[in-house]
């Protein structure tokens, strides 16, 4: 409800505006051409047959006159004096620029065109949109004081006017006819091949390719604007006169409906009961102008028309309520297009039926023009866009090929990085099994042979265990992969024995998994080696009782509460020696910090490291 | 050296009756004799042959319809795995142990999917493969922190409110059973920390197993999701 007084508002605003401009037009003033008078005023009698029915009295020019008749036809004079152009062997031309709607004029009582309103002959002839010109040959003419009636008649619905006119030399004004007759003529016939052209491309674009009812809207109410241009080019097609206003008049209404419907379709707003009702009422309209009797087709036709003016009103009202389906672009030069036609045929309506004195007749041509902008705009502003649609398709198109070949790319890559990870895996596999059962087998089978020898070296057994124990951290290394705290658990397994045989209690504090920063395989069996070391040298050298080993995140510590041992002296006797130089020397590599406090009390072992 | 003639037709009766018969199939000689020796520390446990290949076992197996196997993997005709699943398929109550110098990962898991309940360490004391061993029997299942660290990279995280429930998923309470046995805590200081029995415990670590063998396709998706095919 909000969306169409909103509409209806801003469209009786843009009416009302344009219609203060056309008012405030005045008319053209009629423009000196050399060698020739022109006429701002004029004697003016309504005519009854061929003689004045009133006295003559003097009118400015122009004037214009409602047509007192209810039936057949109603005639004028416009009487003036002129003077002869040139010698008796000359030619003085007589130039009508403006009026309507049919002409006849006689010199000194001579009639000299024909009269179009002859009996029999009930036809429009709209004149009002071309000029007219007179050639009298001088040798029928006083050099001063000829009188010249000019009368002009019409059909009751059309009205009479007359412009200023010139008398004077034939050459000069027949180039002035010409030059309006192009632009007049001209331009009705422009227009009419234009509105046929495009209502032919939009229907042919609907038919081809879009499918969008929008095109087939706007394509038939070119071609119904075609249907109205061609009342303008080529006179009395249908000779009876009623008709003829039927037709162009439905066509004119059709119009209208067709760009309605345009505007629902382009806008999305739907709307399909309003415009339904409104084509019944339009198709009911023709056949009421079609029955009405004579006297009262004069009113029908105005009815009629302000019938589509509103509807014309409803479609601004829609255009703007719905301005939301479309480019505020698009909306405004619509809006602006389609509100001047409205304006146009409205100030053209007032005129005729209420105001008879009120606009020029002529700006009523300018409306095909203007819907002949609205329909290139449409065209090439939906071409416009269609063209930046396929870029912006094109564009996004080929983004998605770079991405996706990207990812290809990776893929492949990946794929080749896996095959040569697998194949250096499967490797790996292959020495460690070699390892585990050739070499590892072989040591546990000597050992168990030496346990059960009584008296055997026991520097050979240890040293074949810690050989075992040695090997053992490097398959876990490569088999516990990343999980230092698994290592670690293994690592307790293994030395279990030896725990048991030095009866040693464990302590096992492994809170979290420990993240050396940047840690493969080789690193991790390094730090396991140092801690591996730090507990068997507890176990072995300080007769601890209990061993406590902590892991957190950042470090590892292994303390003992044995009988310690000065680090330094240590050293320098060098027994242990060789596994704390070992140790540091890991660390270093590592770059893990290596704490080593020892006292009588125990040793602790720490192992830290930074994120 | 050997306290009794093992490497001979046993004279055991049916599983069951008396101490439980165990097969060692292990083709070094040595390690061979050191595991009978321990087995035989045991009075609940006897002996009941020793085969250094594939074709020896089998023999040995038919005759004998030993109670535990424990097999070595790498054997001079074949794989342990074979005998391991002759166990699982055997009419009488047969469980399997592997015997392994360090416990390698990969032929270590293949076993325990043919049905062996882990693996002994061939460095393992004398007394902890026999205790072992009737853990075994005793429907227990060993653990150990690699076979650990396997289940919890195979079977994932732990089910959640928003995971469907399915056989296949570690519970919240395996995962963090496992977790702290990949890190080398023994079941009693896991049962101490979790403030569980030992017992339950075991049972935790038993729903794993379980739930390994109903799962033997899970490995095949880790594995493929890992090398970045899914």
């Amino acid at each position: 409800m909000r969306r169409i007084l909103a509409g209806l508002g801003a469209s009786a605003l843009l009416v009302v505006v344009l219609m203060g401009l056309i008012v405030l037009l005045p008319d053209p003033p009629g423009r000196d051409i050399d060698g020739a008078t022109l006429f701002r005023t004029a004697a003016f009698c309504p005519l009854e047959g061929e003689t004045c029915s009133a006295a003559p009295e003097v009118v400015p020019l122009p004037h214009r006159v409602r047509s007192p008749v209810q039936e057949g036809i109603h005639k004028v004079r416009f009487s003036v004096e002129f003077d002869r152009f040139g010698e008796t062997d000359g030619i003085t031309a007589i130039y009508l620029p403006e009026f309507s709607d049919a002409v006849s004029i006689s010199v000194n009582g001579w009639r000299q065109t024909p009269e179009p309103w002859a009996p029999g002959a009930e036809r429009a002839f709209h004149h009002w949109h071309r000029p007219f010109i007179a050639m009298v040959s001088n040798a029928l003419l006083e050099p001063q004081g000829n009188r010249l009636n000019i009368d002009l008649a019409a059909q009751v619905y059309q009205g009479i006017s007359l412009s200023p006119l010139y008398t004077g030399d034939a050459a000069a004004l027949d180039l002035a006819y010409q030059k309006l007759m192009i632009v007049r003529v001209g331009m009705a016939r422009i227009n009419l091949s234009l509105v046929g052209l495009a209502g032919g491309a939009l229907l042919l674009f609907w038919l081809i390719h879009y499918r969008d009812p929008a095109y087939l809207w706007l394509g038939l109410a070119s071609l119904a604007s075609a249907a109205v241009c061609y009342h303008w080019v080529y006179p009395n097609v249908i000779a009876n006169y009623r008709h003829w206003i039927t037709f162009w008049n439905t066509a004119a209404a059709l119009q209208v409906w067709c760009l309605l419907s345009f505007v629902c379709m382009r806008l999305h707003a739907g709307l399909p009961r309003l415009r339904l009702g409104s084509l019944i009422a339009i198709a009911a309209g023709t056949v009421g102008l079609i029955l009405l009797p004579t006297t009262l087709f004069s009113p029908g036709i105005a009815a009629y028309q302000l019938g589509f003016l509103v509807l014309a009103l409803v479609m601004l009202t829609v255009l703007v309520g719905w301005r939301n389906g479309t480019q505020p672009l698009n909306f405004a030069v619509l809006f602006g297009l389609y509100g001047l036609s409205t304006t146009l045929a409205l100030s053209q309506w007032i005129s005729r039926h209420l105001w008879f004195d009120w606009a020029p007749t002529l700006l009523a041509s300018i409306i095909p023009v203007v819907f002949v902008l609205s329909v290139l705009w449409v065209i090439f502003y939906e071409l416009g866009r269609s063209i930046s649609r396929y870029e912006d398709l094109t564009a996004s198109l080929q983004s998605t090929i770079d991405e996706k070949t990207a990812e290809l790319q990776m893929s492949y890559e990946r794929l080749a990085a896996q095959s040569k990870l697998q194949a250096v895996d499967e490797e790996r596999q292959r020495i460690l099994l070699d390892l585990h059962d050739g070499i590892g087998g072989q040591l546990v089978n000597m050992l168990a042979y030496m346990s059960t020898r009584a008296g055997t070296d026991s520097v050979l057994e240890t040293a074949i265990e810690d050989a075992l124990r040695d090997m053992g951290l490097m398959i876990d290394s490569l088999e516990a992969g990343d999980s230092i705290a698994t290592q670690l658990g293994l690592l307790r397994g293994r030395l279990e024995p030896l725990f048991k045989a030095h009866r040693v209690d464990l302590v096992w504090r492994i809170r979290a998994e420990p993240g050396l920063p940047g840690s493969g395989p080789s690193q991790n069996l390094t730090l396991l080696r140092i801690v591996q070391e730090a507990i068997t040298n507890a176990v072995r050298h300080a007769q601890a009782r209990t061993i406590t080993i902590t892991a957190t995140e950042r470090s590892i510590s292994v303390a003992d509460d044995g009988h310690g041992f000065d680090p330094e002296e240590v050293g320098r006797r060098g027994r242990h020696g060789i596994g704390l130089t070992g140790m540091k020397r890991r660390a270093r590599a590592l770059g893990v910090t290596l704490d080593i406090a020892s006292s009588p009390a125990g040793t602790r072992v720490d192992l830290s490291w930074s994120a | 050296m050997s306290p009794r003639g093992f490497d001979t037709d046993g004279k055991d009766g049916p599983a069951g009756s008396g101490p439980h018969s165990v097969l060692i199939v292990e083709d070094q000689e040595h390690t061979a004799t050191r595991f009978a020796r321990a087995v035989e520390v045991s009075p609940e446990l006897t002996v009941c042959g020793v085969a250094r290949d594939l074709a020896h076992a089998w023999m040995l197996f038919e005759t004998h319809r030993p109670r535990f196997v424990l097999t070595d993997l790498g054997l001079p005709d074949g794989s342990g795995v074979e005998i391991i699943l002759a166990a699982a398929r055997a009419d009488w109550a047969c469980d399997c142990m592997v015997i392994s110098v360090f416990g390698d990962r990969q032929r270590a898991m293949e076993a325990i999917r043919a049905g062996a309940r882990g693996y002994l360490l061939k460095s393992d004391p004398v007394e902890e493969v026999s205790r072992q061993i009737l853990e075994v029997i005793g429907g227990g299942s060993p653990m150990n922190p690699k076979i650990a660290r396997y289940l919890l990279d195979t079977m994932g995280p732990a089910v959640t409110d928003t995971t469907p429930p399915g056989g296949e998923r570690l519970t919240q309470r395996e995962h963090e059973v496992l977790s702290l046995i990949a890190r080398g805590y023994k079941r009693r200081e896991i049962a101490e920390m979790l403030n569980i029995s030992v017992g339950t415990v075991g049972i935790h670590i038993n729903n794993t197993y379980k739930k390994l063998k109903v799962g033997t396709n899970i490995e095949a998706v880790a594995r493929a999701s890992k090398i970045g095919l899914l």
